[in-house]
């Protein structure tokens, strides 16, 4: 097997540089409105990605308005001692609306139906058509990338995915060297999103590319 | 100006272990601070995550339930050239109906020899090494596994050809599960699944006519 680092060869780390949050920070705490716009520029796509993954497209704006709100009254309240700590206040204030957003929903459900089935309901987001489309695109194309690879790769592939075994430990039980344990991850994730685009060529949506 | 770093770009398997939940606390405030200003990286997690969870699915859904594509392309005429050589797959649930149809109208309850074959064959399997245990051909195989508790299940149980291919899949509760398929000579493996998918063992056993 050759010895190739498929993800450095693919993705080259590079430092992610943006302004400095305290001047940032600064010009929101004086109410400076084109700093809000930047604090929105910055993290409004993000935000909308983690409250989307989580709790689905019902009402996202409102939610990442919310954020927004939050994180700026607290900067302008100088709540914010260490601007330094900006991202990591924005990912605690989405994470806090996330959990907050999911009680409310149990709590709410759990007066009208039986918990088990509330639960259920929260995530039904997630079993909307087009999503279960699109899951089973994806579960065929594993199942064919699946079928392509030895005995032994699905094996290797078991391990990890489904026992959750650390790749320290597959390599020494199976002999592998970590390179050749990504080459064939690489491989198989190759594979699949060519079959994906492939599917996406022949008309079928869901597949980025 | 001052520059500050938002953090490195997640790393592939960084970004993998996030869409499996698995990636440690240290790692999951780095990674979900940059996943807030980096859409990059976001990008490359719906890549990834759409991979990992359909091979988890998939592997834990059907384990080890494939074949080869070439099997896939020929399974007919390799089900007839079954009763020459050990390599019968069988293409799938849907394809394992028609074949048991297949194997019955063409056996008549006959080996290929014209040696009428006994109705059904017993074979209790153990996870030792060791030689493997041997069977002759029979209408249907009835395997017991003694590291199978009774009413443990369900257990999924997937059965092998010698060259990984896939024969048969089923679910059972306890230690029993029978086979309505004529077994060609061969050598096979068993795998027995636990509830959340593990593999638990496999045991080996041989054909014989
Ligand atoms: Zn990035």
């Amino acid at each position: 097997m050759a010895d190739v680092d498929p993800d450095q060869q693919a993705y080259q780390p590079d430092a992610f540089q943006i302004q400095d949050w305290t001047q940032l920070v600064a010009r929101i705490h004086q109410g400076d409105p084109t700093a809000m716009e930047e604090l929105y520029a910055i993290f409004g796509k993000g935000i909308r990605y983690f409250l989307l993954r989580n709790l689905g497209v019902d009402e996202v704006e409102d939610r990442v308005h919310d954020c927004f709100v939050i994180v700026a009254q607290a900067i302008q309240n100088g709540e914010l001692r260490d601007p330094a700590r900006l991202m990591g206040y924005v990912r605690t204030v989405v994470k806090r609306q996330i959990a907050a957003t999911i009680e409310t929903q149990v709590s709410r459900r759990r007066t009208e139906v039986d918990y088990e089935e509330s639960l259920f309901t929260l995530m039904d987001w997630q079993g909307d058509p087009e999503h279960s489309m699109l899951q089973q695109q994806r579960t065929e194309i594993a199942r064919k990338v699946l079928r392509s690879v030895s005995r032994r790769d699905r094996e290797i592939l078991d391990r990890f995915y489904v026992q959750e075994q650390p790749q320290e430990q597959i390599c020494e039980e199976m002999g592998l060297s970590y390179n050749q344990f990504r080459l064939l991850k690489y491989r198989a994730k190759a594979r699949f999103g060519e079959l994906g685009r492939r599917l996406t060529a022949a008309g079928f949506s869901g597949f980025r590319k | 100006m001052d520059v500050i770093h938002a953090g490195l770009h997640a790393s592939d398997d960084q970004l993998e272990l996030y869409s499996l939940d698995r990636l440690s606390d240290t790692d999951l405030i780095q990674v979900e601070e940059h996943l807030m200003v980096c859409g990059g990286c976001r990008n490359r997690l719906e890549d990834v995550s759409a991979f990992a969870l359909a091979m988890r699915n998939v592997l834990k859904e059907h384990p080890v339930a494939f074949q080869k594509p070439d099997e896939e392309e020929n399974w007919f005429s390799r089900f007839l050239s079954g009763w020459k050589t050990p390599s019968l797959a069988f293409a799938g649930a849907m394809a394992a109906v028609v074949l048991s149809v297949g194997l019955y109208t063409y056996t008549q309850g006959h080996n290929g020899a014209g040696m009428t074959l006994a109705p059904v064959a017993y074979l209790q399997l153990t996870a030792m090494r060791g030689e493997l245990p041997t069977v002759h051909g029979a209408k249907a195989v009835q395997l017991r596994f003694s590291e199978a508790a009774e009413s443990g299940g369900p257990y999924k149980v997937s059965l092998v050809g010698d060259d990984g291919s896939a024969v048969w899949n089923g679910v059972t509760e306890g230690p029993n599960v029978r086979l309505d398929h004529v077994l060609p000579k061969g050598t096979y493996f068993a795998r027995l699944f636990g509830p959340s998918g593990q593999l638990l063992h496999e045991y080996g056993f041989r054909v014989t006519e």
